[in-house]
């Protein structure tokens, strides 16, 4: 037999190029050896045919297994760095807040008279003036006040009209404007907008500034 | 509308399960034939596509496409029966009946046309078929099983088997070969055995 081997494995198997075939078509014809080679090999793979796989029934039962990746892995990138981002505004702002809102006004200290001697007194920190540390149980506490101030106003002016001039409680209502209940409850009003939208309140100094500001006096308004 | 092999990769990575049980409802019954005619044992071919579906589920994130998918769970498959082959540290069983059981004949399925000395020789040529393909070297049976039942080509076996595409043409070429002689001395013993039976009746 001739060192055909190969080409007539792919021969049989069809997997020749055009020229290849036609070259062994060519050998074929004067070779008489591949050509009982070629039906040998023809003949086999007919036999192959007849080795059958019973018959089964599916050994597979569809699964519904855990899930390839955890949940947390198919959020977006920008959407865990953006919760990043609020949470830290959120600590921020709500730090900010309580230093102005919370701090309780401080009674007019004597002025200190300051001497070469003497180290400068430095006041103890207000308990919630550590920044960005208790923001949501400040404005919750913040929340409850205002809430009992409304309640307990409205009690007041249910069994006492409002009147101007000085009250028991030493409020002053103003008739020109507003009376206590509507500045109170506008007052909540705006903390609870705060409450849901403080990463707009710290879109800049400025403007957190400038509404904690308002806040503060429309807080200290009905005190003066 | 049908979804490639590709797709359903996709999908199945993606988490989408009902892909996945798509693609196994496609690949099981190739898949299960490998793996009987490479183990010669239903049971041990069922538990083998079990495992085999299973790591491809697990491996799908590392399933790059570089080769079909096919090709691929082939792979899971042949590797997993060699493991078995090892575990067990024998050849592949051939499972088959000696002779041909009547009663079994009767549940047969019968090509048209068919008669039942016909199916009787296609049982005999299948056992001994499976009895000289069990005999070759695992890696010319695993050449022959990929290329004449699954029609891979020479170059998917090469990457299947992870060896050069000549190699595959000569291990097709001496199993052939092999095989020829086994099948043409098996069915000479078989004549031999018939022509004694029927002068000893006659």
């Amino acid at each position: 037999m001739c060192d055909e081997r190969e080409r007539l494995i792919e021969y049989v198997y069809d997997e020749c190029d055009a020229a290849e075939r036609e070259r062994v078509v060519r050998h074929l014809e004067t070779c008489g050896g591949c050509r009982e080679e070629i039906a040998a090999l023809r003949d086999t793979r007919q036999d192959l045919l007849a080795w059958q796989v019973p018959d089964h029934g599916s050994v597979w039962t569809p699964f519904a297994p855990a899930r390839l990746r955890p949940w947390w892995r198919e959020v977006p990138a920008w959407a865990t760095a953006a919760a990043a981002g609020v949470m830290l505004m959120l600590g921020v702002a709500g730090g900010a807040a309580s230093q102005v809102l919370l701090a309780r006004p401080a009674a007019p200290a004597a002025p200190v008279e300051h001497t070469a001697a003497v180290a400068p007194v430095v006041p103890p920190p207000a308990p919630a003036a550590v920044e960005g540390a208790v923001s949501r149980a400040e404005f919750d506490a913040l929340e409850q006040r205002l809430q009992t101030a409304i309640r307990d106003e409205e009690a007041r002016l249910a069994r006492r009209p409002p009147a101007p001039g000085a009250t028991p409680a030493g409020l002053v209502y103003r008739t020109d404007t507003v009376d206590n209940v509507t500045l109170y409850k506008a007052l909540y009003a705006d903390l609870i907008r705060l409450q849901r939208s403080l990463s707009e309140l710290k879109k800049s100094d400025e403007t957190q500034n400038s509404v904690l500001s308002a806040l503060m006096a429309q807080q200290g308004q009905p005190r003066r | 509308m049908t979804r490639t092999d590709e797709e359903l990769v996709a999908r199945a990575t993606a988490g989408d399960l009902d892909c996945f049980n798509q693609l196994v409802a496609r690949w099981e019954r190739p898949i299960y034939a490998l793996a009987y005619r490479t183990l010669g044992r239903e049971e041990d071919a069922r538990d083998v596509v079990q495992e085999a579906f299973l790591r491809a589920y697990r491996g799908l994130h590392g399933f790059k496409g570089e080769a079909k998918f096919s090709s691929w769970l082939y792979r899971i498959t042949l590797n997993l029966c060699r493991d078995w082959m090892r575990r067990e540290r024998r050849a592949p069983i051939v499972q088959v009946p000696e002779g041909v059981d009547p009663v079994d004949l009767a549940d047969a399925q019968m090509a048209p046309g068919e008669s039942v000395e016909d199916l009787v020789a296609r049982r005999e040529m299948s056992q001994a078929v499976a009895r000289a393909m069990a005999e070759l070297p695992e890696d010319q049976r695993t050449a022959i099983l990929l290329k004449e039942y699954h029609g891979l080509t020479f170059q998917e076996i090469a990457d299947t088997l992870g060896c050069p595409l000549s190699t595959v043409k000569t291990r097709l070429y001496q199993g052939l070969s092999v095989l020829r002689r086994r099948l043409e001395r098996r069915q000479a013993e078989a004549a031999s055995l018939r022509r004694a039976t029927w002068e000893s009746s006659s």
